[in-house]
């Protein structure tokens, strides 16, 4: 019985199709500015990869923020779909943060059965979530990618004073302008985002095994951060971008 | 501002102190009366309103303002007409008039971190909105930015302000010192304006409303009755505070016994304690909370203090109420004995509160109440906003953890 699971963020769209044991197909795709046409096109591929055509599917189980703009047999919030979907690559987890491109969560579950226990997510400033990486990186002329790069080559520790992103902004100026060099800068952006999630997480009271998803956990560098802060090992699942919409296949 | 709003609002505020013009709705309110004599509740929600107004822009008695917690019994006392800004701020936020008594405010160099009841009153007292007072009363309890707020106002409004100071602990000596407070400020009142006090009259009508209030709890626990559309009984809360100690009161709380009583039975799947107040200026909170079933069992602000109004030792009376009420409202330990004892007898399996921009009351104690009830295994959600300024609204994020935590709920 196979079944589609579409996760419509702000950023990108994601569609799996699970097969009741693996997932035979996925797509990935920016999200632009008409989210149905997008999710549309994602499940589109996803059923061509996995060699199905969409009256074969039991039901399309959709989430994430443009959840309600698309045709779907259910929706639910991607809270519990993260929850679903971590649980799946790393049964034990008990704790998941999910920065994604305009909010960032901190969950708890419980292990096995990854039932959502307590939740909690960023208030409404872009800061600590993948948009405050993008705006910065374009202050800082660098890509997405080379986060992890810069921050490794770090040498110097700046303290960026706050995580406003427009304040952020006019403060990368300055220190620009003073010289400072751009991977110590790279590192404080990518530290400044870790640091606000965790005292988030902090506030939920996190519990290992922690896992992060979204698509900021393909940025080393908030990685590196986020482990630091927290002292403990951070899992990651081998496609920290589609456990919203496999998770939204498992949901019962 | 344009030119053209300024004109009409300058105009508007010039209108609304014209007490002439709001006595002649008298006739139509005698009328009103004559023509249904046994109003339902909506009807005499409607007609309170009219009067209301007709009474405080009238100025057919010593308007005085109050904070939410200053009992109103007191005013109604002193034979005043009690008005209270909190209330009123929110009145005109759900008439949508909220934003431009917030913009004229913050022209006025109030910050826009400041909470948003405060600086609504502020803007509205500067449009004369609001109805001049004779004077001010305010506790300084539960919320610490009552006595600046108030202390602007009377600087503003040039009239006096009477403040007393609540301590946080509940006890014999705090209620003596509150006492004696109300007493020195009835004093005051009473040779500054040769008036006379009665609070037989006041504290008879609290005590019967208290009781049909009592009967409307008890219905309220049953599991088969809800008041629906979720959190509407808070746009009740006039009753519950400005015309506490009136036969306003009293009516209304009976018709609504009695509208609970003959309604048939009406819940959503799932029964919720409600902490602190609502978004005023729209209706889409409550829409999503039906959406998701999740009904509102009780809310904390329909809590009202039960203990008896003696009017042979009045000022011993309001004090004990100030003092409980503040003690219950803002002590953590307190405030969370009544969450666990509510969710009990109200049958609700969670708790929702709805953090008020800025407002250290409510989000001061986010943590002692996440903590505590999630050891109790009692799911808590925090939804953050602004209960009048629509300029924090987010939509789609209440809806996002609205969704999460009825999933939550399942069991």
């Amino acid at each position: 019985m196979y079944v589609a699971g579409l996760d419509i963020g702000s950023q990108s769209t994601c569609a799996v199709v699970w097969d009741g044991t693996r997932i035979c197909g996925f797509s990935l795709l920016q999200s632009g500015v008409n989210p149905r046409q997008r999710a549309e096109e994602a499940l589109e591929r996803a059923l061509q990869e996995a060699g199905i055509s969409r009256k074969a599917l039991f039901r399309v189980v959709a989430t994430g923020y443009g959840r309600y703009q698309v045709e779907a047999d259910l929706r639910v919030s991607e809270i519990s779909c993260q929850a679903r979907g971590v649980s799946f690559f790393f049964p034990e987890a008990q704790t998941v943060i999910d920065i994604g491109g305009q909010d960032s969560k901190v969950i708890l579950l419980s292990p096995k059965t990854g039932k959502v226990l307590d939740f909690i997510m960023n208030d409404k400033c872009a800061a600590g979530t993948g948009r405050f990486l993008e705006l910065m990186a374009q202050v800082l002329e660098i890509d997405l990618s080379d986060y992890g790069t810069l921050t490794e080559q770090s040498r110097e520790e700046v303290t960026l004073s706050s995580t406003c992103a427009v304040f952020a902004e006019s403060e990368l100026v300055g220190l620009i302008a003073q010289g400072k060099d751009r991977a110590d800068l790279a590192s404080a952006v990518c530290q400044a985002v870790a640091q606000r999630v965790v005292r988030m997480a902090e506030r939920l009271g996190f519990v290992p095994p922690l896992a992060v998803t979204g698509g900021v956990a393909q940025n080393q560098g908030v990685l590196h951060f986020l482990e630091q802060e927290t002292g403990l090992k951070i899992s990651v699942p081998p496609q920290p971008l589609l456990t919203g919409a496999l998770g939204a296949c498992l949901v019962t | 501002m344009k030119r053209g709003t300024d004109l009409l609002l300058r105009s508007l505020g010039f209108l609304l102190e014209r007490p002439l013009l709001f006595r002649a709705l008298k006739p139509y309110l005698g009328w009103l009366r004559r023509k249904n004599p046994a109003p339902n509740l909506a009807q005499f929600s409607y007609r309170t309103t009219l009067e209301n107004i007709a009474t405080l822009y009238g100025r057919e008695k010593p308007v005085v303002w109050a904070s939410l917690f200053f009992p109103a019994e007191f005013i109604y006392a002193l034979d005043g007409a009690p008005f209270y800004p909190e209330i009123a701020a929110g009145l005109l936020a759900a008439l949508g008039w909220g934003n431009i008594a917030l913009a004229r405010a913050e022209a006025h160099w109030f910050s826009p971190d400041l909470c948003s009841y405060h600086r609504l009153s502020v803007g509205a007292s500067i449009l004369r909105f609001f109805p001049r007072p004779s004077m001010l009363l305010a506790t300084s309890s539960i919320c610490r930015g009552t006595v600046p707020f108030f202390e602007t106002l009377s600087e503003k409004l040039q009239v006096p302000l009477y403040l007393v100071d609540v301590p946080g602990e509940y006890s014999r000596d705090t209620v003596r010192y509150v006492t004696a407070q109300l007493a020195t400020i009835a004093q005051t009142i009473r040779s500054n304006a040769k008036s006379t006090w009665d609070f037989e009259r006041p504290f008879g009508y609290t005590q019967k409303t208290i009781a049909i209030l009592q009967e409307i709890e008890n219905l309220r626990k049953k599991e088969e009755v809800m008041l629906l559309p979720p959190t509407k009984n808070l746009d009740y809360l006039p009753y519950y505070y400005q015309f506490m100690g009136s036969e306003t009161a009293l009516v209304f709380f009976e018709k609504l016994r009695e509208h609970l009583r003959h309604t048939p039975p009406q819940t959503l799947p799932h029964r919720l304690l409600w902490l602190h107040l609502k978004p005023f200026y729209s209706g889409v909170l409550s829409t999503l909370l039906g959406e998701f079933g999740l009904g509102v069992a009780f809310e904390e602000f329909a809590a009202v203090y039960s203990g008896e109004l003696d009017p042979r030792r009045p000022f011993l009376s309001l004090a004990e109420k100030i003092v409980a009420t503040s003690y219950e409202f803002a002590d953590p330990t307190a405030r969370l004995r009544r969450i666990v004892r509510w969710l009990s007898e109200y049958h609700a399996e969670g708790v929702i509160q709805f953090n008020q921009w800025g407002c250290r009351q409510s989000q001061g104690m986010n943590a002692v109440l996440q903590r505590s009830l999630r050891r109790e295994g009692i799911p808590v959600l925090f939804l953050d906003g602004d209960h009048l300024d629509r300029r924090h609204h987010a939509e789609e994020q209440w809806r996002t953890r609205l969704q999460a935590f009825t999933e939550m709920l399942k069991p």
